[in-house]
């Protein structure tokens, strides 16, 4: 299912100007995208580099099969899926050096007003030591705002599953930072 | 502040650095497009050569048929000349017999 976003007409039109073989709408694309499908990989990889490679070959996939895609929409949808379900392989293939065990996460002192960076850290460290599918789920739900039916359809998960994974993590997460002293 | 909105925070948006769409435009360059409307020349995909192929392979077997159909005509048609030509030296031999055995009761008389 399409997540119901106002996308402006003009999108559709640069779509089928990329379609017709149009490089700089194609780019035009790449570019009001890119900070999706580098965010959505950087949150889950965890490492920029490998991040960049990935979200690369997200787009060319899209350029490959841009023919097959009918609205802006439609093309949001398939990014963020593509994205994920390369993300969680690239997650599994990479799970040892990826996941840090939750008990070797150094401690560190957090504050919890305003924009705490340390905070963010902190969260983001914890995230890194989740299973890579409950990572991708936390990563839809929080950068990209989806609420766990639409979650489900872009990962091809049961809703239960997702709904299961967010309430795990979350008070993973929770208690962790809680532990902490990171969260009030 | 909620604890969501601090995750909303830890897990915003990230730009890609510097250059980003470029090195994705080089990529694609190196790669052969696909997804495209082509503007080069037009090359048959698989599926139609295989049609292309199965259409000759049914049109090479039709010729041949038609070719054995022709031999194995022909070789009927020997056979029965051959055996036309074959009863009627028969029916011509007995005649002859017959004729020579008259002959010879006559010469006895």
């Amino acid at each position: 299912m399409l997540k119901a976003v106002p996308i402006a007409p003009r999108a559709d039109e640069t779509l089928a100007r990329a379609q017709a073989g149009d490089q700089a709408a194609f780019a035009a694309i790449v570019r009001e995208h890119q900070s999706m499908v580098f965010g959505l990989a950087y949150h889950v990889v965890r490492d920029r580099a490998v991040a960049e490679d990935l979200a690369q070959e997200v787009f060319l996939d899209l350029y490959k099969s841009l023919k097959n895609l009918e609205s802006a929409a439609h093309v949001t949808f398939w990014l963020r899926k593509v994205t994920s379900h390369r993300c969680i392989d690239r997650g599994r293939r990479e799970r040892r050096r990826l996941e840090i065990a939750v008990e070797h996460v150094p401690e560190q002192p957090v504050l919890s007003s305003g924009r705490d960076v340390l905070f963010e850290n902190r969260v983001r460290q914890l995230v890194a030591a989740l299973p890579v599918g409950a990572r991708m789920v936390l990563t839809l739900r929080y950068q990209e705002d989806l609420q766990p039916s639409e979650i489900a359809d872009t990962l091809d998960m049961p809703v239960n599953t997702v709904k299961s994974h967010l309430r795990r993590s979350i008070a993973l997460l929770r208690e962790r930072l809680v532990r902490q002293g990171g969260l009030m | 502040m909620s604890f969501d909105d601090e995750l909303r925070r830890a897990f915003e948006r990230k730009d890609p650095p510097a250059g980003f769409a470029d090195r994705v435009l080089a990529r694609i360059s190196q790669t052969q497009p696909s997804g495209v409307e082509s503007r080069g020349p037009q090359t048959s995909s698989p599926f139609q050569v295989r049609w292309i192929a199965a259409i000759a392979a049914l049109a090479v077997l039709a010729v041949a048929s038609s070719q054995y159909y022709s031999s194995r005509q022909a070789a009927l048609e020997e056979e029965r000349v051959k055996e036309q030509l074959r009863v009627s030296l028969q029916i011509a031999s007995e005649k002859l017999n017959e004729v020579g055995r008259k002959v010879r009761e006559y010469g006895e008389r």
